[in-house]
């Protein structure tokens, strides 16, 4: 569905992505492992074209996205939950939710879809009129996820959603993952807290000063020595 | 002599005034607000407004609310075009941050001179659109003032509503508040930018052409509007539109009171006092710095 070959991302001169090449298969999902740095984050923004490779190329199904407008990327189905959330401080849930649909693909069907991400988030629907920068953190990235649900997509890539929440937010949050996967759509997740990504993810990537160290099954990275001891602290 | 009777008029003057300083200023706001970044060429959209009422009014014979329309799209038109062809490419330029700006004011230089080589530097006098004034309880008002009260008030709101409650509206604020965030969803920020300059420079126009007949028209017109405009957007607040409609009124009345109480030279000094006292009070302005 998803394929990254070979790519060389940079930052001005300093090369931030080091032949990266990955797979993201329809249905599944797909995690992205490794520590602050490791180039998680550019992966993600290389995807929805706010980085462009250097050398590579980036398939989604028949698109060459490394060569797509980034606007209009997400019209293809690939919608991100960019790290830190990202809201629009001074607009509402619901006007946040629905820059979500400014695109083909979400626009026509936006009050319905709205519907959905009310019954998914409950809580959104009571502050719906509230300013989205008054939210508290879980609840901004409720409003974050929604936003990107907003454009039906077919893919759906969260950068760090667990960061900077409580526990319990957390485990609600990736709950939520978990249900959005069973009604169809694939995940690829970038995440720090490898405990809790590898228990929800298929399979994972594990990323190491900017180059893929290590990639398997889930089951089989959560046994893994290596990941063990440097991310798990076995 | 002055009287009360004298005053309500030269408040009501000094609105009219305000109208065109909000006018202007919400412009440049607005460009603030979404690009973050200066236009000095603000001004010369603003003359090219004028001139473009000029030889439709005076030369073609055309009605004044067409004239005023035409003004309001042939500027819109060359304030995009502009943004594309000389701005455009100089967006995201890693260490190239002051290059719009820089640009504005060479665009400013160009046009001006542009002006001055097709037009001369005559004054030119356009008549009011409407002759004559209207008397309440004893207050007399020309009703060219009054028109350009309402025209302007009705364009705010509109602007107003346009914003808030457009899909276009919503593709702008959530490009002001957060450009990346805003082209993950899919919002064309470019395509944004090159639009919001135009109404931007659309607004200064229609001012420009409204005002015509009470100012003249020549090359450096845009000089003064620019000045007063910024001075407007700053005591308001930079990137607040609520900012600039108090700024503009705020100024325009204390310059048009000045004239009575104190006189005509005085104007720009009770100006420019009351935003040096603002800025020393409330440097942010009197909205504070703001988002779309």
């Amino acid at each position: 569905m998803l394929n990254l070959n070979d790519l060389d991302v940079f930052y001005g001169d300093a090369q931030a992505l080091w032949g990266v090449s990955m797979e993201v298969r329809e249905g599944e999902m797909v995690t992205l492992l490794g520590s602050n740095g490791a180039g998680k984050t550019t992966t993600l923004k290389t995807i929805s074209g706010l980085l462009r490779p250097r050398k590579g190329e980036i398939r989604f199904g028949d698109v060459r996205l490394e060569r797509t407008e980034p606007f209009s990327i997400v019209r293809y189905g690939i919608a991100q939950v960019p790290e830190g959330r990202r809201l629009f401080p001074n607009m509402t849930v619901t006007e946040n939710l629905l820059v979500g649909a400014y695109n083909s693909r979400g626009w026509a069907g936006r009050q319905s879809t709205l519907q959905t991400v009310y019954k998914i988030f409950p809580v959104l629907q009571q502050r719906k009129s509230q300013l989205a920068g008054t939210l508290s953190g879980g609840e901004q990235q409720m409003v974050a996820i929604g936003r990107a649900l907003m454009s039906q997509p077919a893919i759906l890539m969260l950068d760090e959603p667990s960061l900077g929440l409580a526990p319990k937010i957390v485990e609600m949050i990736f709950q939520i993952l978990k249900d959005i996967i069973e009604k169809g759509t694939t995940i690829l997740l970038n995440e720090q807290n490898v405990q809790i990504a590898l228990q929800v993810a298929h399979r994972g990537y594990v990323m190491e000063s900017g180059r893929i160290s290590l990639e398997g099954e889930a089951s089989a990275l959560i046994e893994n020595e290596h990941v063990r001891k440097a991310y798990l602290g076995l | 002599m002055i009287t009360g009777k004298l005053i309500i008029e030269q408040v009501f003057n000094g609105l009219v005034l305000g109208c065109m300083y909000a006018a202007v200023a919400s412009g440049l706001t607005l460009i603030w607000g979404t690009m973050k970044m200066l236009n000095f060429a603000h001004g010369e959209f603003y003359m090219l407004g004028g001139y473009v009422l000029y030889f439709a009014l005076t030369v073609f014979g055309i009605p004044p609310a067409v004239c005023l329309l035409l003004a309001v799209v042939i500027v819109f038109v060359l304030g995009a075009l502009v943004e594309k062809i000389a701005i455009h490419p100089l967006l995201d330029k890693p260490g190239w941050e002051l290059s719009p700006l820089v640009v504005t004011v060479g665009i400013s230089i160009f046009l001006q001179n542009l002006a001055l080589k097709i037009w001369g530097e005559s004054f030119k006098n356009v008549p009011y659109f409407l002759d004559g004034t209207a008397e309440f309880f004893g207050i007399r008002m020309a009703y060219q003032r009054m028109i350009i009260f309402f025209v302007t008030a009705l364009v705010m709101v509109g602007f107003w509503l346009f914003i808030k409650r457009s899909k276009f509206g919503m593709g702008l604020r959530a490009t002001a508040q957060d450009r990346d965030a805003a082209t993950l969803m899919g919002i064309n920020v470019k395509k944004i930018y090159t639009i919001t300059f135009g109404i931007s420079s659309a607004m200064a126009a229609l001012a420009a052409a409204l005002l015509a007949p009470i100012f003249s028209i020549n090359p450096w017109m845009g000089n003064a509007a620019l000045l007063k405009g910024f001075i407007t957007v700053v005591l308001g607040g930079l990137g607040s539109f609520e900012g600039a409609i108090l700024g503009g009124m705020i100024l325009g009345t204390a310059e048009s009171i000045s004239v009575v109480v104190l006189s005509s030279e005085w104007k720009d000094v009770v100006a420019f006092a009351i935003f040096i006292l603002v800025l020393i009070i409330r440097p942010s302005g009197l909205f504070g710095t703001k988002e779309w």
